[in-house]
């Protein structure tokens, strides 16, 4: 709790601290910027994705010589952006990556510029769909799968053979003593 | 070295199952009280479960596993033994094999408790069976020691079953109904008729071949439910041999200490003689010999790499805490005993007895030396060694089943002969019965000082 | 955890929790870069369907799973907090004893502390199953190891076996939650039953919700992922999210004892905290 309120309390002062920057600099506030995603086509099996993005200031004007980062959307654990590919912006403003999704479907994307000195940050979304294929993981292999396969076979025939013999050496003995049981018994020395 | 005169092999025979007396009485009783601690034991920890052990999260298995392998160890040795003792036809061997037949019996009984009580659920223990799989080395162990456990009750029956027919035409009328009717049954109608003798001659030589891979089958399987994991000390390639050898080992050696004091007991100094403990000693000097050597090549290989696993393991067996228990085994256990054995002056009854003895408790404390330090040492972490120390829990009911040895064969042979009397009599016969397997029909030595 | 829910916020690098104050100094710059993102777009939540459970024993199976679970952890963060563990203990009713993850400190010659996280490796062979005698060690599709200790029989054979030494065993009657859920299931096993063997299980029940384990949840150093293979994904307590391939490879990850042929699913990036340095 302590530690919270600590944490609190310092984030406070350094927001208090950017701000006043924010104030002192008022007149270089960093132009809005807007980024335009090119729409992507959906992709052909088996080849990357290219997803263009162009950036833009306030008056429309395109800014070059700037990093554009590619995310996807996952949901494995929520909606949360994972960066696939990163590239420059070139003479007309625009980026151009290309990656191969992990996974199939309409996948939600988005593009952030993170903002420099003079330009602020912003970001785009986008879609496009994925069909794969996609790398399904496949569980390792062990080695000796047939041995261990057929191995149950032969130690159940094993088995079934000392379990013959010990009835067939106990049926054998009962019968045998049954059958001449009636007889007299020779005479012992 | 043979008898003076062809014993009374009934009268000696028959002797423990009239014999009562207070003597009897009284060592029945402080076994049944040994036992009975040991159900107290065992009721706690039904009751509070495996913490009532000394088992921790590192050590978890202790002294339930060491007493499955010590136990089962000497059951499958006085098996073999007795297989092999027949197989080769041994003339000496016919005061021995209802002995080592019987020992056979009860310590695998008193052994194949142990899985049981060692689990965390006895009351799942039948989904072994309702789920078993046949990849655990755990179902592996269920079938060879249920396998076993039949071949050896065979093993034991058809020998007797002239012996029950004795007992049944001699001392039947004299008995209550409950022994008259099972002397009856048991005896399946023989009348020493040539064609029943060789039906179960024939039995006999089937179950003394089966038996050996059968019972070497057991240790093997327990040696794998420690060899395939990567335990350091555990994770090794001679394991299964070296078991059925320690097993062999352990199973003569209890043969002689049992031996000694039945012979004691039931006054059998005309059937079993210093012969037979000469006999058993030179085997106890080779298998010895060779657990020795079987220890040597382990601990040479591992100790030259010393690597991050196996180690510290060793220094701790060696030079470490353990050390003392190591060598008063390796010493007191293994080279004193076999010296005392090898020795002229010291080998007679005595000597070879106190050697068995030693041999026999070396063996338990090498058991133990093989379970406890392989969990004891973490394969995550460096340095830490865990050190297990059993509880009353443990010792009562590992007690208890020692006791139950004695104590079985105490109740055996008060309701069957101790010794194969129609073996030892078809021996007198000299070899003429059709019970000889086939080609053996000069019997040498001691039949021929009859 | 809420938060990621509703899929407010997922800037890239950003700070969601209350901050430690080692961590803080660390990260400042950070969050001062994470204000200046102006806009911020909200996302609908994307549904995650359920995966599917079951096949027990067939262990060398993963497709039929939309899912393949899997854990990074990175060793250049671990401070040895423990928070992990005392989160999973929390969470999961376990004695002191059961570290379902477990920190492991080294201390070399210098007096120098490095730390090693072992939690279940979620072996594609797992040793343990193999060994089990009554398939109470299970295998999900999606790569989970799990125990129904309704059919364990607690002959602690996997505790044996495991090479990670990542199971334990309820000798004692286990703790209970004050209201203990009606049925407890392999996937979550609160309260474990006494004379039993339980084990990590890398949270199933949040992952399949889309959240993070108890254990990932509580690290406060964002050392410790929970990863899916199919989408090579991988995220952390601050929701810091990298593609799963291209991480393992960047970062030279390794699994633990790996030539033992069991295929963990953990994977470790060495280190001994060096990152909080700059």
């Amino acid at each position: 709790m302590r530690i919270r309120s600590l944490v609190a309390v310092a984030l406070l002062g350094v927001v208090g601290a950017l701000s006043l920057l924010a104030t002192a600099q008022a007149e270089d506030t960093p132009q809005v910027t807007t980024i335009t995603v090119n729409p992507t086509p959906d992709q052909t099996p088996g080849k990357p994705v290219t997803a263009s993005a162009t950036l833009t200031d306030k008056s429309g004007k395109t800014i070059s010589g700037v990093m554009l980062k590619f995310y996807v959307i996952t949901d494995a654990f929520g909606p949360l952006p994972m960066k696939m590919a990163e590239a420059t912006t070139d003479s007309t403003g625009t980026a151009t990556v290309s990656f191969k999704p992990t996974w199939v479907g309409d996948i939600k994307a988005r593009v952030y510029f993170n903002g420099t000195k003079d330009f602020a940050a912003s970001q785009a979304d986008f879609q496009f769909k994925s069909v794969g294929p996609v790398k399904v993981h496949a569980n390792a292999d062990f080695g000796l799968q047939s041995v261990r396969d057929w191995a149950p076979f032969v130690v159940a025939a094993l088995v079934a053979i000392i379990w013959t013999t010990f009835i067939v050496v106990f049926l054998r003995v009962v019968i045998a003593m049954r059958a001449e049981s009636g007889k007299p018994t020779p005479a012992k020395p | 070295m043979t008898t003076t005169a062809a014993p009374d092999i009934r009268e000696l025979a028959m002797r423990p199952i009239n014999q009562g007396g207070w003597r009897w009485w009284t060592i029945f009783a402080a076994l049944t009280a040994v036992i009975a601690w040991g159900a107290a034991g065992l009721a706690v920890q039904f009751k509070d479960g495996l913490s009532v052990t000394g088992l921790d999260q590192h050590v978890s298995w202790g002294f339930y596993i060491s007493n499955l392998i010590f136990f089962m160890g000497i059951s499958y040795g006085a098996a073999i033994a007795s297989a092999i003792l027949r197989l080769t036809d041994v003339p000496w061997r016919r005061g021995l094999t209802r002995m080592l037949e019987s020992i056979g019996l009860a310590a695998a009984l008193a052994g194949a408790a142990f899985p049981v009580f060692d689990l965390g659920r006895p009351d799942r223990a039948w989904y072994l069976i309702r789920y078993g799989q046949v990849g655990s080395p755990v179902v592996w162990d269920v079938i060879v020691v249920t396998n076993y456990l039949v071949a050896v009750i065979l093993f034991l029956y058809l020998p007797l079953i002239p012996d029950f027919a004795l007992c049944r035409d001699t001392i039947g009328a004299k008995v209550g109904k409950v022994r008259r009717f099972l002397y009856r049954v048991l005896s399946l109608g023989w009348s020493g008729r040539p064609g029943q003798k060789r039906v179960l001659a024939q039995s006999i030589t089937v179950m003394s071949i089966l038996i050996i891979p059968v019972a070497a089958a057991v240790p093997s399987v327990l040696a794998w439910l420690f060899s395939v994991t990567v335990r350091p000390g555990w994770n090794s390639t001679i394991f299964a041999p070296y078991f059925v050898l320690g097993a062999v080992f352990s199973g003569v050696a209890a043969l002689v200490v049992i031996m000694a004091v039945f012979r004691k007991a039931y006054h059998l100094e005309a059937i079993v003689t210093e012969r037979h403990f000469k006999m058993l000693g030179y085997g106890l000097i080779v298998l010895g010999c060779a657990y020795l050597y079987f220890m040597i090549s382990e601990y040479v290989t591992e100790g030259y790499k010393m690597s991050e696993e196996t180690g510290p393991q060793l220094e701790l067996l060696l030079t470490g805490d353990l050390a003392w228990l190591f060598w008063l085994f390796t010493i007191g256990g293994i080279i004193l005993p076999v010296l005392v054995i090898a020795l002229p002056p010291t080998r007679n009854i005595p000597g070879i007895t106190v050697a068995a003895l030693a041999m026999v408790l070396g063996m338990y404390v090498k058991r133990f030396l093989i379970v406890v330090p392989g969990l004891a040492e973490s394969i995550i972490e460096t340095n830490t060694m865990t050190v297990y120390h059993p509880t009353w829990v443990e010792v009562a009911i590992t007690a208890a089943a020692a006791a139950a040895i004695p104590w079985f064969l105490m109740l055996f042979f008060r309701l069957f002969p101790v010794i194969s009397i129609h073996e030892y009599e078809a021996e007198l016969e000299g070899g003429s019965s059709a019970f000889e397997a086939a080609g053996s029909g000069a019997v040498p030595a001691a039949a021929g000082g009859k | 955890m809420d938060e990621r829910q509703q899929g407010e916020d997922p800037v890239p690098g950003g700070e969601r929790r209350p901050l430690s104050r080692r961590r803080l100094l660390g990260s400042l710059g950070v969050a001062a870069a994470g204000m200046a993102a102006a806009t911020v777009i909200p996302l609908s939540q994307i549904p995650v369907a359920e995966t599917k459970t079951e096949t027990h024993g067939k262990t060398n199976q993963a497709a039929g799973s939309k899912r393949q679970w899997a854990f990074v952890i990175d060793l250049r963060r671990c401070d040895g907090c423990k928070a992990c563990t005392d989160a999973c203990q929390k969470e999961h009713y376990l004695p002191k004893d059961q570290e379902w993850i477990k920190v492991l400190k080294s201390t070399d010659d210098a007096g120098r502390n490095s730390y090693f996280v072992r939690i279940c490796n979620m072996c594609e062979n797992p040793p343990c199953l193999k060994v089990c005698p009554t398939a109470a060690t299970f295998k999900r599709d999606d790569g989970i190891v799990l125990v129904d200790q309704s059919k364990c029989i607690g002959c602690r054979m996997c505790m044996v076996a495991c090479p990670y030494e990542a199971r334990y065993f309820n000798y004692h009657e286990p703790l209970k939650p004050k209201t203990p859920f009606a049925n407890p299931m392999p996937e979550f096993p609160v309260p474990q039953q006494k004379g039993t063997v339980g084990k990590c299980i890398l949270c199933v029940h949040n992952a399949e919700k889309g959240k993070v384990p108890f254990c990932v949840e509580a690290c406060t150093m964002d050392a410790l992922y929970i990863a899916d293979l199919n989408s090579d994904v991988m995220t952390n307590s601050s929701s810091q999210t990298y593609q799963l391939s291209k991480f393992l490879y960047d970062n030279d990850a390794y699994r633990y004892k790996e030539e033992l042929n069991t295929s963990p699913r953990v994977w470790y990036v060495a280190g001994h905290g060096q990152d909080l340095e700059f």
